[in-house]
């Protein structure tokens, strides 16, 4: 420990004399919600008031709406602020097809000379004549009159030259009914480029919304001497206190904001005692002191962790002061004024061991780095690795389990949330704070092994190294498997939600593909070894008596899987999104064929889910890792892939029982009969579409695993001999 | 496994490290180094760049582990005992390896506390290097404002603060000037007198002639020979270093051998 704070001390010592370092941990978070709700709130006051104060120009032509609706919308529009009103005279516009009418409305509102025209030329002479026979001036100064007239030749200076533009062309109507029923449309003409304009747009709309209101009410009174819809308007009161309504509101996004905050802090510390350290050597004669290399780490990820929470510290303590000084809107928060439950920040604890594990996991992203440019473009996965599961907060019906709580940053986002909202529960926060602990010691235990000299040096981005050689196939597939988890996540969902029948096909038959094809292609190789796709692929022949057993063990694996979830749902209830989600699917199963089943439910995941997992990854992990890192890593992701809490023990169980299969038939081909079948029996079983499954001699259908099993005692084909490495 | 006994402070048995370069695969930068040097001796290790000479003091001072082979450091093997080689060790990398915000102070208070040294004891030791390396007149200051002569004798300060009894220097002299060159020789020379074996490697001729009881050759990974000038000279039948030299890599060309 006396290393570990040596190295602590000296590591802040440099970041305390670093400018930029303080700059970026220290002054900007704490500078930077005053600047932004004072900065944003002074602009916007200062713009409205500008613009209300600003005099504007608009050509109305009123001519044909009815005179008692024209003056009630003039008086409105110059109660709305200070605006310069011409008439003309825009019935070609009324009469012309919309795009000519754009032309002659541009015309209108940037009116030059005569014998310039701006768009087409025909449009804009016609328009400027009909401008100039009527036009006029008149700065509103009260309700009822008509615009003034004025002739244009007033404005203009010498021939060709642009005038002063208009804002806002109005144009309004009035139908040929009976008086009673007479509708008035008004066009509005403007461009959105122009601030003045969009001013005028909506002082216009103001005034006509204003009338609009006025009429209806008005209208409602002379034919129901009321409005019969008063009473059914809602009056809700909120019985939540204050405190409760911002608890819930905050919970929402600041967990986001603490993880955020804490990498913005801690990425340039990471950053500096790491890449930056390789980049200066300081790294190298560091670790040739006597001193443990776990020692080192653990010193430099609390500076992390101390930087980052220092920057931590600034930003919430800024935040808080602009709650308390009225700076920032806590209406927004969804309270009052005194809105924010300031004891109930006390459960933003609950995220220390989570900031300590985001610490870690950027010590190690660093630690990798060879430099600090490189470095820095790690950052970013980091940040989606931690967003991610965060996101979790904002799904309201979702709360803290058991389960979730050990779910990196989930748990702990999900426990802040609850805790602001008031309803954490103590022993679910220990099991939040115990677990991610835990994985803080993991992430810490592996960042010593990056400290190895040999991979820091040789270097853990320098890839001339031994430790290299060694892992490098089982990185290729690590990294790999993560990147077919997002692709998944973010690619593949995305597109089943849009249509799932498009997403299916995609998902299997096009991403899958694509991503084993990319994983075999850039697995590493050593000098003079031939590129093999089809063993990266492990598309190598087996014997048959491994693919027979694959297909005998199918009945054992399903019923076992039917009950272990019979058995998780009575262990971990179903929370109701789940339970919904799994309507959901049993309602396509209901509906859908049999064939669609089999294809897209068996067929196409049997095939393509091994050919990535069993056939290019584990190819790849095999180079290097032991078989007992492998089936690990294809549980984990065949896990995760699945992308559901409550089949993640199955789906872990069948991605290594799979992977032992690849392993050892060292052929992709027997995992994926494995795959097919039991997807098949799982799902065709459940839709009631085999009927063998009901009969009795079905039940004796698991023992036939035992001989399954046995055949696995036959040894593999041997395999093709490698290029010497 | 220590071998305490001999007067041999480094010495490495079929030392030879294989690298993975994702563009050529496998690298073998190192092929089977012998080499026995031993207390109050200064071997220079001599060859061109990319001849495996870092990558052989790397494995000696602990940092990389070699793919096979042995070495020993003052009797300890490195791969059995590393956190105790390196209490023996003063090393000194191609670069000064320096924190730019600390104090020449600091930084030499930080590393012995590193080793083990604490109050007096440290405070002492400083000051002795403080005398030894004249640092008195910028001591005290941020080492990024240094000149490079300066920083190096930071460095050296650094690597003999807790007296090592092998000190491995990596091209020690490379990149400074010729005032903080010829400072730099003088104190391997001096380190000679305080029984301390000195290995390093450079690819300047000169400075190994003068300063080196031995000198090994290393060109592809290999040691092509080892020993005084004079074996040197028997061996080849040259007289000048740099003509030895010369000869000792046409034969490893042309697939002679060496001695």
């Amino acid at each position: 420990m006396k290393t570990s704070l040596d190295v602590l001390r000296v590591e802040l010592l440099q970041l305390a004399r670093d400018r930029r370092a303080l700059f970026s941990a220290i002054v900007l978070p704490a500078l930077l919600y005053p600047l932004l709700f004072w900065g944003t709130g002074a602009l916007r006051s200062v713009g409205e008031k500008t613009m209300a104060e600003r005099t504007l120009r608009a050509l109305v032509d009123l001519s044909q709406a009815d005179t008692e609706t024209a003056e009630a919308f003039l008086a409105g529009l110059v109660d709305q602020g200070p605006i310069s009103l011409t008439e003309v005279d825009a019935t070609r516009l009324k009469d012309s097809d919309s795009e000519d009418a754009q032309d002659i409305a541009r015309a209108l509102l940037r009116p030059t000379s005569p014998g310039a025209a701006e768009t087409s030329p025909e449009a804009a002479s016609e328009a400027a004549e009909g401008a100039g026979d009527r036009t006029g001036d008149r700065t509103g100064d009260g309700a009822g009159d008509r615009p003034d007239q004025a002739p244009i030749g007033d404005e203009r200076s010498s021939a060709g030259e642009e005038l002063e533009p208009f804002d806002v062309l109005i144009v309004g109507m009035t139908d040929d009914a009976p008086p009673d029923v007479a509708r008035t449309s008004f066009d509005l003409w403007y461009d959105v480029k122009s601030d003045d304009a969009r001013e005028a747009m909506g002082r216009a709309r103001g005034a006509l919304r204003d009338l609009g209101e006025a009429r209806s009410a008005e209208r409602r009174e002379h034919l129901l001497g009321g409005d019969p819809g008063a009473g059914l308007a809602p009056q809700s009161t909120d019985v939540a206190s204050e405190a409760d309504a911002s608890g819930a509101r905050l919970g929402m996004w600041l967990p986001f904001v603490v993880l955020l905050v804490l990498i913005s802090g801690g990425a340039y510390a990471a950053l500096a005692v790491f890449a930056g350290e390789r980049e200066a050597g300081t790294l190298e004669t560091l670790l040739v002191q006597p001193v443990p290399h776990r020692s080192i780490a653990m010193g430099k990820l609390l500076t992390v962790f101390v930087a980052g929470c220092a920057t931590l510290a600034m930003n919430l303590g800024s935040l808080v002061v602009c709650a308390a000084s009225g700076l920032m809107d806590m209406e927004g928060m969804g309270g009052g004024a005194s809105g924010m439950a300031y004891g109930r920040l006390a459960s933003l604890l609950v995220e220390l061991p989570t900031c300590l594990l985001l610490c870690a996991v950027l010590c190690l992203v660093c630690g990798g780095a060879r430099t600090f440019r490189e470095g820095q473009l790690l950052i970013f996965p980091v940040t989606l690795l931690v967003v991610i599961p965060t996101a979790i907060v904002l799904r309201p019906e979702v709360s803290l389990t058991a389960l979730w709580a050990v779910v990196p940053f989930s748990g702990s986002a999900l426990a802040l949330r609850e805790g602001l909202e008031g309803d954490l529960k103590l022993p679910l926060a220990a099991l939040v704070v115990i677990s991610h602990l835990g994985w803080t010691w993991l992430a810490v235990a592996r960042l010593g092994q990056v400290l190895d000299a040999e991979r820091v040096i040789g270097g853990g981005g320098d890839r001339k190294s031994e430790g290299h050689l060694l892992q490098a196939g089982g990185r290729h597939g690590v990294r790999w498997g993560f990147v077919v988890l997002m692709s998944v996540y973010l690619v593949a969902m995305s597109v089943q939600r849009v249509d799932m029948d498009m997403g299916l096909w995609f998902t299997f038959w096009m991403l899958l593909p694509a991503l084993a094809l990319a994983i075999a292609w850039t697995a590493p190789r050593t000098e003079g070894e031939p590129r093999r796709l089809l063993a990266g692929l492990g598309l190598r022949l087996p014997r048959p008596s491994h693919a027979l057993g694959a297909l005998l063990v199918v009945p054992a694996l399903a019923q076992g899987a039917q009950r272990l979830l019979e058995w998780q749902s009575k262990a971990i209830p179903l929370p109701p999104g789940a339970a919904e989600g799994g309507l959901e699917l049993e309602a396509i199963m209901g509906s859908a064929s049999p064939m669609w089943l089999f294809f897209f439910f068996a067929l196409s995941p049997g095939l393509f889910e091994e050919l990535v997992f069993r056939g290019a990854l584990l190819n790849a992990m095999k180079r290097d890792f032991t078989w007992k890192r492998i089936v690990f890593w294809q549980a984990l992701y065949f896990a995760l892939v699945h992308a559901s809490i409550y089949r993640l023990l199955p789906t872990g169980i069948l991605g290594a029982l799979l992977a032992l299969i690849a392993l050892r038939s060292r052929s992709v081909l027997p995992a994926m009969l494995m795959h097919i079948g039991y997807n098949g029996l799982l799902v065709l079983g459940t839709a009631e579409y085999l009927t063998f499954t009901g009969e009795p001699w079905f039940a004796y259908a698991p023992w036939a695993a035992i001989p399954g099993a046995a055949l696995f005692l036959i040894p593999p084909r041997a395999e093709q001999p490698h290029a010497e490495r | 496994m220590t071998d305490s006994t001999s007067d041999s402070a480094i010495r490495a048995e079929g030392l030879a490290k294989t690298f993975h370069d994702p563009q050529r695969g496998v690298v073998e930068a190192v092929k089977g180094v012998d080499l026995d040097c031993r207390k109050g001796e200064i071997f220079g290790l001599l060859g061109p760049n990319g001849a495996g000479k870092t990558t052989t003091l790397r494995m000696l001072s602990t940092i990389l582990a070699p793919t096979s082979g042995r070495a020993l450091i003052d009797g300890i093997d490195v791969a059995e005992d590393p956190l105790e080689v390196r209490r023996r060790l003063g090393f000194l990398s191609g670069s000064t390896g320096l924190y730019p915000r600390l104090t020449g102070r600091e930084t030499l208070r930080y590393f012995g506390r590193l080793h083990g040294l604490e109050g007096e004891d440290l405070e002492a030791a400083i000051a002795r290097a403080f005398d030894a390396f004249d640092l008195h007149s910028f001591g005290d200051g941020r080492c990024e404002a240094l000149s490079t002569g300066q920083k190096q004798r930071v460095s050296i300060a650094r690597a003999v603060l807790h007296d090592p009894p092998v000190l491995i220097l990596d091209e020690p002299t490379t990149g400074l000037d010729i005032m903080a060159s010829s400072d730099m020789i003088q104190f391997i020379d001096s380190r000679r007198e305080a029984g301390t074996c000195v290995l390093f490697s450079t690819h300047i001729l000169s400075e190994a002639e003068r300063l080196c009881d031995r000198i090994g050759i290393v060109y592809d990974g290999r040691m092509l020979a080892g020993g005084s000038l004079d074996e040197l000279r028997a061996i080849t039948g040259k007289e000048w270093l740099e003509e030895i030299f010369r000869e000792l890599v046409q034969r490893a060309d042309t697939g002679e051998g060496a001695a």
